[in-house]
């Protein structure tokens, strides 16, 4: 347990190495992931850690920073948690400026993800309404189709699914949503 | 005779004749103009009649297409006097009758479409039809050449439609970070929010989705969710925010506890569920437990035996090779003696582990008699207990009767003197009784005054409340349905302005009007004159 303690510490003190300038930006990439947000890329970075120290000290810093955002910690709470992993003064004072203002936004990312515990999750949904005006055995037909492709998000990656509904198959969609909409309103209410 | 020409050439201008602008009357018409308007018309009338609609050079041919003019003129059913001659050496009055008779012939296509009822589907039908024959008229194009597929067509360039699916991509949004609580300018940012905002970290909007296709995308999606979020807070304030007489603020804070307290409850019952369900199966399994690791044992046992069985030949047949092959019969006996000892041994050991099994289930089938025992003997020791709770209780209320019996008893001796000094104690204290009643009487009066003063006003108040929360409710709804008048009135002055520029708006209505005022005129005066006769 202790072993892995100071391991954990080491890999946060791996922030140290970064030049200061560019600090800021290295809080806020972490942040931006949590938030779901484009990943800061390691090619960036490539001249002051190497491969593996940068994927040590983005999980241990990941996980730093959803635990002061998880608990909502104090600026003081959050310095004294930095000193803990023996941090000096300018990073931790980089790091609670960088933090403060995002607060509200990184619980409500940490929240939503705690939603989603369900295995798939509905990320995207795109539709496209199509007009049958005619086909083999009709020369004369007008018939709406919609086709709705919806990109469901599962541990495995993202999958896509593609359905094409008619009218009274988007209405049956529609009412088995809404009555699911229903039971979740009630829950909350 | 000038309106009937405005409209005449109005006619043939727009069935596609080329006419100069400066032609103003039928009189200034020259040989080509004719030949071309009534060619034109022909056609119009009829696909078949293909004539052509410049004058030929060579006289014969002119000839020839005059007479051809003249006969598909006359099979519409042209009675006026018509030949090569109308049309190569025209007349004013000639061509305006022919003009007049061809006119009316022509096909009343826009007449008929403002007859027909103007469905959305026969809109929607003819909108693709005039769509899908502009993108036939046009050339083909290779997609390399075409921006995101899209064609622009048209004189002006500046209609255009899109072909293929290059330019297409799924709808993949992502989340957006932007500036929050700027809306009042009034506020004052703090420091670090500022710094936060301004820095690199908070790129511009177009510059945060992975793709440049995805940016409408996520701005799409960012909307909808403030929309859908703000829409689904309002309506729940109006159903229940608005009636519980709370600030918006207070409200949520109590609806976050309660949704708390009910998370945690559900999760704390359901926990439970699992330990009940958990235990149970722990005693189900602990006799099953029990058997399996005894079965292990035994097989244990047998490796165990197995092995050193194994062993054991080994040894014997290292032994074998010191003591050379000489002995080999006596050895084999040998071996098989200790084989026989072995299966003994096993034998035994079976026969052990059979007892101690047995031993076992007796064991615990005493210590759960002794349990049940156990289990017996504290349900007596509570009754016991509650028996002499119930009998002090019963003992504790006879003492105290017993107490009163005996004073009575005590008085009894000097019965009239008691009696007396008893009544004037009854007396005194009944004087005393209504004296605390009246003094309680006055008090009371006026508290119940003011106690039903004060029920009457808080009972106006909540009404008055509840008056005001429906006055709000109602403007409320009220704002909303002006709203969408608003935005209905929006949409019909759209749709009109839209039909007011479809509209033909030619000069020939003053035209037509000033035609018909003539003709008014002239059946008056005709009347006049009739009756004049």
């Amino acid at each position: 347990m202790a072993a892995g303690r100071s391991e954990c510490d080491k890999d946060i003190k791996l922030i140290e190495k970064c030049p200061k300038d560019s600090l800021p930006k290295v809080i806020h990439g972490f942040l931006d992931e949590i938030c779901g947000q484009n990943v800061l890329r390691f090619h960036d970075f490539s001249k002051v850690w190497s491969i593996e120290e940068w994927k040590q000290l983005k999980s241990s810093w990941s996980s730093c920073l959803r635990l002061f955002i998880k608990d909502n910690l104090s600026v003081e709470n959050i310095e004294k948690q930095l000193d803990q992993f023996s941090i000096s003064k300018d990073i931790q004072k980089i790091v609670s400026e960088c933090l403060r203002p995002r607060k509200d936004e990184i619980r409500l990312a940490l929240i939503e993800e705690t939603c989603n515990l369900s295995q798939a999750i509905l990320k995207d949904f795109d539709w496209k309404l199509k007009l049958i005006m005619a086909t083999d055995k009709l020369a004369n037909m007008r018939e709406p189709v919609l086709s709705l492709d919806l990109d469901i998000k599962e541990k495995t990656g993202m999958k896509q699914v593609s359905v094409e509904l008619s009218k009274d198959e988007l209405k049956e969609l529609i009412t088995s949503l809404e009555a699911a909409n229903k039971v979740v309103l009630q829950l909350k209410g | 005779m000038e309106e009937v020409d405005n409209i005449i050439i109005h006619t043939l201008r727009q069935i596609g004749c080329n006419l100069n602008e400066s032609v103003l009357s039928l009189k200034e018409f020259t040989t080509d103009n004719v030949i071309e308007a009534t060619s034109t018309c022909l056609r119009v009338i009829n696909d078949a009649n293909q004539f052509s609609r410049t004058l030929p050079p060579s006289m014969s041919a002119r000839f020839r297409l005059g007479t051809g003019l003249a006969q598909a003129c006359q099979e519409l059913g042209f009675n006026g006097v018509i030949g090569y001659q109308t049309f190569l050496y025209p007349t004013e009055g000639d061509i305006r009758t022919l003009f007049m008779f061809l006119v009316e012939r022509l096909p009343k296509e826009s007449a008929e479409a403002a007859d027909e009822p103007m469905g959305g589907a026969i809109l929607l039908n003819r909108r693709i039809a005039s769509e899908l024959s502009k993108i036939l008229a046009g050339t083909w194009i290779p997609p390399f050449c075409k921006r995101s597929g899209i064609c622009w067509s048209g004189k002006d360039g500046k209609t255009w439609h899109r072909e293929g699916v290059k330019g297409v991509h799924p709808f993949r949004s992502s989340p957006l970070k932007y500036p929050k609580g700027l809306g009042d300018l009034t506020r004052k940012i703090s420091k670090d929010a500022k710094q936060y905002y301004d820095s690199s970290a908070m790129p511009l909007i177009t510059s945060q989705p992975p793709s440049r296709h995805n940016i409408s995308d996520s701005i799409l999606e960012a909307n909808s969710l403030k929309v859908s979020s703000d829409m689904e807070w309002e309506n729940e304030w109006n159903h229940s925010g608005l009636a519980s007489g709370l600030t918006p603020e207070e409200y949520k804070a109590k609806k976050q506890e309660r949704l708390l307290k009910k998370l945690s409850k559900n999760i704390q019952a359901e926990v439970q569920k699992a330990n009940v369900e958990s235990s149970r199966l722990n005693k189900q399994d602990f006799n099953e437990m029990i058997r399996e690791i005894s079965e292990q044992n035994v097989s244990a046992g047998h490796e165990h035996v197995g092995s050193r069985f194994t062993r054991s030949e080994k040894l014997q047949f290292t032994q074998d090779e010191e003591k050379e092959l000489a002995a080999v019969a006596a050895m084999t006996e040998n071996a098989g003696a200790k084989i026989d000892t072995e299966e003994e041994i096993q034998a035994r050991r079976k026969e052990e582990i059979d007892a101690m099994q047995g031993r076992l289930t007796e064991l615990t089938s005493r210590l759960e008699g002794l349990e049940i025992d156990m289990r017996k003997f504290t349900a007596t020791v509570e009754q016991a207990q509650e028996q002499t709770e119930f009998l002090q209780r019963k003992n504790k209320e006879e003492e105290d009767a017993y107490k009163v019996r005996k004073r009575t008893a005590d008085l009894l001796p000097d019965a009239s003197n008691n009696i007396a000094k008893l009544e004037t104690v009854v007396e005194s204290s009944s004087t005393r009784l209504i004296t605390l009643a009246k003094q309680w009487e006055e008090h009371r009066k006026p508290l119940i005054e003011q106690y039903r003063e004060m029920k009457a006003l808080n009972s106006t108040r909540l009404s008055e409340a509840q008056k005001k929360i429906e006055q709000i409710r109602n403007l409320r709804e009220k704002m909303k349905e002006t709203v969408e008048e608003v935005r209905n009135r929006d949409d019909l002055l759209k749709d009109l302005v839209t039909e007011y520029q479809n509209m033909v708006k030619d000069v020939n209505r003053s035209a037509y009007t000033k035609r018909i005022l003539e003709i008014v005129a002239n059946i008056k005066k005709q009347k006049n004159d009739i009756d004049k006769v």
